[in-house]
């Protein structure tokens, strides 16, 4: 189980074979090991699908890396659900797999995935993702692609308009502003809700009771784990 | 005692659990040990797809024209419909549509095809028996209101993205019209003909071939043309298990809030659709010609 963020993932299973596709130079240079489901002759890329921001991204990205010229071709899966079954079906069955996919998710948390490295100065800088970004870059390849660029970590940011923090109790707005989870976390999280099939508010009571230490200082202030707010809150699952 | 009434008694959440764990490894067990297998079986068949929508994008275009006019004329012999035939593919074309329609064509005629060959003959096995006709109605309806995506996730899984889940997606909302309409069709034929027929001697096979499907036809084209259709309704459930074709295109424009792409290549699929449809209507309502005018 990994974390996440957003990139190219491959099925952990096809590293043993396969050690060298961890870089995405070693998954360029193999484009026979990721079948085409119509039969071609070329190695299938799972992209994302229309009207996400990732397919403009993905498809840069792709064409950055030369993805084309190895031997490789974008599939559209046509909707995010049939990119998670593609991806979870090809896991199933040892099948080589490669296409963008995101966590924390239900799919990284239940199964085994690898996010494909890039080199050291091919990783995400703000100037080379500005490129990645526009649309009308898509159909760009060869020589006038976006340079080599990769996602970044994403990070989780708390919005909240003026408005509500001008009339927000002080304990909310500390509250908000130092709420964070990591990575690891999150997919734990994910994790413990698949296997026990908890629906949202069986989370959320899990949560409460179960992991007081990921929320408690949050909620208290500082360092502090025990306060009335916390108790008020244990007291409302129960 | 007041919140069992307001409070519906569910199972414990362990037991749904515990059930909804069973299912979702035993799907992935499933997937496992015979997902390469079932894979390999629809093979044939993705095979079939791919060289048809090859053939016809690979085709010249005024030979494909040319070859749904020809059609057109020898179904309905109206040279109206045929000019509307000409016109419509061309102005689909000229808006840069022609590969699309070629690709969604191909998966709309073979699984018409499929529809049909599986349709027709379970609808005149439900014709002959009530029981099989109790069996197979709730299977129908199973079939046509079942949320598409319930079953589709699983078949992408075991299949992949494409054309076969496409095909698997179309064919089973699209084949309970044929069914239903070949089996009422056989099941209203008079039964004092039925009788006559049987007085003459005739046996069950010529009592099926020659008097209860010939006389059933009206209702049995009113399903092929339901089946086709909602066959082309399918097209963008299709889609979105990664069909290429004009369905992808109007999923692209939904979800970008393309009104104009959306628009022309909806119009399209109507084009195909009304083509498709007027063509096989005048080949029924021709091939009953001989009921016509005469008064015995």
């Amino acid at each position: 189980m990994s974390g996440g963020g957003e990139g190219f993932f491959i099925p952990t299973a096809m590293l043993d074979a396969n050690p060298e596709l961890a870089t995405i130079e070693g998954v360029l240079a193999n484009p026979q090991l990721f079948p085409h489901p119509e039969g071609k002759d070329v190695g299938a890329f799972y992209g994302c699908p229309a009207g996400w921001n990732c397919q403009i991204t993905s498809t840069n990205v792709f064409n950055a890396f030369g993805f084309g010229e190895a031997g490789f071709e974008i599939i559209d899966p046509g909707s995010g659900a049939a990119l998670g079954a593609a991806a979870a079906g090809a896991h199933d069955k040892g099948q080589g797999w490669v296409g963008y996919y995101w966590g924390p998710t239900a799919l990284l948390g239940l199964r085994d995935f690898t996010k494909v490295s890039v080199g050291a100065d091919e990783g995400w800088s703000a100037d080379k993702w500005a490129c990645v970004t526009e649309e009308p870059n898509m159909d760009k390849t060869g020589a006038d692609a976006c340079a080599r660029t990769y996602y970044a970590n994403a990070t989780i940011e708390v919005a909240y308009t003026s408005d509500f923090e001008a009339r927000a109790p002080k304990k909310v707005m500390d509250y908000l502003n130092n709420r964070t989870f990591s990575d690891k976390e999150i997919g734990m999280l994910l994790d413990v809700v698949a296997q026990e099939a908890y629906s949202p508010q069986d989370a959320a009571i899990y949560m409460v009771l179960e992991k007081q230490d990921l929320w408690s200082k949050m909620v208290c202030g500082g360092t502090f784990t025990d306060c009335p707010e916390k108790q008020a809150i244990i007291a409302a699952v129960q | 005692m007041i919140d069992l009434l307001t409070e519906f008694p569910e199972l414990p959440r362990t037991v749904l659990r515990d059930i909804k764990k069973t299912v979702d490894l035993g799907f992935k067990e499933f997937s496992r040990a015979y997902g390469e297998s079932i894979e390999g079986f629809f093979y044939p068949l993705l095979k079939l797809l791919v060289f048809i929508e090859d053939v016809l994008i690979a085709t010249p275009w005024p030979i494909i024209i040319g070859i749904v006019a020809g059609l057109g004329y020898w179904a309905t012999r109206s040279y109206k419909l045929v000019m509307g035939v000409i016109v419509a593919l061309f102005v689909v074309g000229l808006f840069g549509m022609w590969e699309d329609t070629m690709e969604t064509s191909g998966i709309i005629i073979v699984s018409t095809l499929v529809s049909i060959l599986i349709g027709i003959p379970l609808g005149i096995a439900m014709s002959k028996s009530n029981t099989a006709q109790s069996i197979v109605t709730p299977i129908l309806d199973f079939m046509q209101t079942l949320p598409p995506f319930v079953y589709l996730v699983p078949v992408v899984m075991l299949l992949g993205i494409g054309k076969v889940p496409g095909l698997i997606a179309v064919v089973v909302y699209a084949v309970p019209p044929v069914v239903r309409l070949t089996n009422l069709g056989i099941r209203e034929v008079d039964k004092e003909i039925i009788e006559a027929a049987e007085s003459f001697g005739a046996t069950p096979r010529q009592k099926l071939y020659k008097v209860q499907i010939p006389l059933a036809m009206p209702t049995i084209f009113a399903g092929i043309n339901q089946t086709i259709m909602m066959a082309l309704a399918m097209v963008i459930i299709a889609s979105m298990i990664g069909v290429k074709g004009l369905g992808l295109e109007v999923l692209r424009s939904i979800t970008n809030q393309y009104l104009a792409l959306g628009l022309l290549n909806g119009a399209a699929i109507v084009v195909i659709a009304i083509i498709f449809d007027r063509i096989s209507q005048a080949y029924g309502k021709r091939i009953q010609e001989h009921r016509k005018g005469g008064h015995h």
